[in-house]
């Protein structure tokens, strides 16, 4: 009898403690109705959504590996309602003070909105072409955390940032940091294959660094641009026909046909070999196949990384078989030093002029007047 | 005694008449490779690509004389090194289960590219090649270093300790301390180091152009002409050390002897076409069972010649029509070369014994 009755009492205990915080939390959350768009709802890029009720946005991040599009949920809010709690996602507080980037491409979008003072932890500046971000990281304002793709997890704790910016990578697990109270929020722009849902992160960016408004007007401008370029080359009847990539280790590594490369292509005007194909990454093909079906392309774009000036006679020394290509033979191969040029660190948000670079080079005529900044025929 | 000398010529003749069905056999499997891959070409414009003539495209020349040719050849040779390399190292240490791995070299091999890919990184590779002798070399270069530096420890301890099983055991070690450190490596490295390292990894017999051949080509040939010369005192060793020693052979030196010809073989194999070293313990026993024999006169042809074989066979299945020749040939020698050996096995109840 005892028994029961101190079973029964703890059972009530357990449920009216559940009534309770529910009923608490219900204050907080249930008056918000996030229905609306926000203004910096994208309108190209597919990772992210973001959508508002009064002062408080819902930024919704899904996941690329997802079947079933589960998002993540964060809820942004301001210094008002700082200790407002969701049940479905974490609250970060805008805009944020402190800030770690796990990835040297995530700087750039920081540099354009005026608030590289947020960082406080980068992962590795050894990829990093800035030499601004190498002097912050130097005179200690900016401490390295990272070791290839792994980070010193007790430093990054004890830099307490409000949030943690990762690019996602499959099967990757951030359970110490959060366990550890951290924030992470992922940043999937590479994994977008339109060039400008790629730059259109920079809203994601501008959400969370409260720019939200320069944010918007920023993409919008590299958006028409983009447009008003794609739409010089759209009724030429002349495409030329281009392949991609080079061989290594004993593959060939080109760009799907539903890549970020391949739509630049077409965007340009011009003809991407392997258009059809349906990846949005890249794809391994053999020699032969690459050769028997891109022998007469018209141009081969590839990226390169040198401290030299690359020419036809390094491209022949690695295999001597790439000079039978036609584009080889009249000199009509595209690259791009990613050494010298900050491909990686600052394309994602140019594609406007990226683009410009490849229809100067696919169509001359078309853009005078154009300085190529990224991709370059070699001479 | 003439009935003697009668089944033995009966048997001589058996052998050779195997021969020369594997030669066909080779050949068959050779013309294949040419003529099949990703790209459709007709036989009769490869015949006239091969005596020569133009053809009606430009593509198809280099398709077949500089793409499938010489990678025929490296399967050729790879199979035929891979092979013997493995019948040595299981006369050596008396053990159905060595091969070209056990010493350790081809573990050498991958932390060398392991250490260049993951350390200097893939990008800055082609800063360290300024002179260009193309990227590719600096990977060459690095296999061959690092399974040498091992080759050279194991000789080191092959002359120190009499006993096979402690430098059997040693290399086993040796091998697993690599891959220690070359998982450490690969734990703190870019995920394109990363990648390219398993691509490494995976192998391919794609990576062998004609310039290298000339390299590729030459040490192949020694190292199994060392064998050749090896095949006496190979049949002393089966009959044990002390056998062998009383036949007038020096066992000391003839272990060493064979770890060097075997490592040479792998070293070169690995760094060209990467560690496809399972070939190695696979092909010894399939030349012994279609044989039916331990004796070296038989086996090291023999197993040279089944080597090129299933070199041959995997690289075609690897390129088969529909494939983009997209499969890597590592997972393709196992999947095929794994049945085999447990095929030969089961089947073969006096090879149950022999071993």
């Amino acid at each position: 009898m005892r028994y029961y009755a101190i079973c029964i009492f703890l059972i009530f205990v357990v449920f009216t403690s559940c009534n309770e915080s529910h009923e608490d939390n219900g204050k907080n959350y249930s008056k918000f109705v996030f229905e609306a768009y926000s203004p910096s709802n994208p309108e190209i890029a597919s990772g992210f959504q973001i959508r508002e009720s009064d002062d408080v946005k819902l930024l919704e991040i899904f996941n690329p590996w997802d079947s079933t599009f589960k998002s993540q949920k964060f809820y942004l809010v301001n210094e008002k309602d700082k200790d407002l709690t969701f049940p479905d996602g974490k609250s970060i507080k805008v805009p944020i003070k402190k800030l770690v980037v796990l990835s040297a491409s995530h700087l750039s979008f920081l540099d354009v909105l005026n608030k590289i003072d947020l960082l406080v932890g980068v992962s590795s500046v050894k990829y990093v072409v800035s030499k601004k971000f190498k002097g912050l990281v130097e005179s200690r304002k900016i401490k390295e955390i990272g070791i290839g793709d792994h980070f010193k997890l007790e430093e990054l704790i004890n830099l307490s940032p409000d949030v943690v910016m990762i690019s996602p990578q499959k099967g990757q697990s951030f359970i110490p940091l959060q366990n550890a109270g951290l924030t992470i929020i992922p940043n999937g722009d590479y994994l977008e294959s339109d060039p400008l849902g790629r730059a259109e992160w920079i809203k994601f960016i501008g959400v969370l660094t409260g720019k939200e408004k320069e944010a918007i007007h920023i993409f919008d401008s590299i958006k028409n641009e983009y447009f008003q370029l794609k739409k010089l080359s759209e009724t030429l009847s002349y495409r030329p026909t281009v392949i991609t990539g080079k061989q290594y280790g004993g593959f060939w590594n080109l760009s799907g046909g539903k890549s970020y490369e391949a739509q630049f292509i077409e965007d340009a005007g011009a003809d991407y070999l392997w258009k059809e194909n349906y990846s949005t990454g890249g794809i391994m093909l053999d020699f032969e196949t690459v050769y028997g079906r891109g022998l007469e392309a018209d141009y081969w774009r590839f990226l390169v990384y040198t401290s030299q000036d690359y020419t036809y006679e390094m491209l022949k020394a690695e295999d001597g078989r790439y000079a039978d290509f036609a584009a080889f033979k009249n000199k009509k191969v595209i690259v791009c030093n990613t050494l010298k040029k900050p491909f990686f660190q600052k394309g994602f948000l140019e594609p406007q002029v990226i683009l410009a670079d490849y229809i100067h080079i696919f169509h001359p005529s078309l853009l005078p007047h154009h300085q190529n900044i990224y991709y370059e025929l070699l001479k | 005694m003439t009935g003697i000398s009668l089944t033995y010529h009966n048997k001589q003749k058996a052998v050779a008449g195997k021969f020369l069905l594997m030669g066909a056999l080779i050949l068959f499997l050779f013309i294949l490779n040419i003529a099949l891959g990703s790209i459709s070409i007709p036989p009769y414009e490869i015949l006239k690509i091969l005596s020569g003539a133009e053809t009606g495209r430009a593509s198809w020349q280099g398709i077949v004389l500089d793409t499938r040719l010489p990678q025929a050849f490296t399967a050729v040779l790879a199979g035929a090194a891979l092979g013997v390399s493995g019948l040595m190292m299981q006369t050596l240490f008396r053990n159905p289960l060595a091969g070209p791995s056990v010493l350790g070299v081809s573990s050498g091999a991958s932390l060398g590219v392991a250490l260049l890919m993951m350390i200097v990184s893939v990008p800055d590779i082609r800063i360290i090649t300024q002179n260009q002798i193309s990227s590719n070399f600096s990977v060459v270069f690095a296999a061959f270093a690092g399974a040498f530096a091992v080759l050279l420890l194991i000789m080191i301890l092959a002359a120190k300790f009499r006993n096979n099983t402690t430098i059997l055991i040693i290399g086993i070690m040796i091998a697993y301390i690599i891959s220690a450190i070359v998982g450490i490596l690969q734990f703190y490295s870019l995920k394109e180091d990363l990648q390219a390292f398993v691509i490494w990894g995976l192998g391919s017999f794609a990576n062998v152009s004609w310039q290298q051949h000339a390299f590729f080509f030459p040490v192949v040939f020694i190292g199994i002409a060392i064998s050749v010369f090896m095949i006496k005192p190979m049949n002393a060793l089966l009959l044990g050390d002390n056998y062998a020693r009383n036949l007038g052979f020096n066992t000391r030196r003839i272990s060493i002897l064979l770890i060097v010809a075997a490592g040479i073989l792998v070293a070169v194999v690995t760094a060209y076409c990467g560690p496809i070293a399972f070939l190695g313990i696979a092909i010894p026993h399939l030349s012994r069972n279609l044989f039916k024999s331990s004796d070296h006169f038989i086996n090291v042809p023999g197993t040279i010649l089944s080597g090129m074989m299933l070199a041959l066979f995997c690289n075609m299945v690897a390129r088969l029509p529909g494939f983009d020749g997209a499969l890597p040939i590592n997972a393709i020698t196992s999947l095929i070369g794994a049945p085999l050996v447990i095929w030969v096995i089961i089947k073969s109840k006096h090879y149950q014994k022999a071993i």
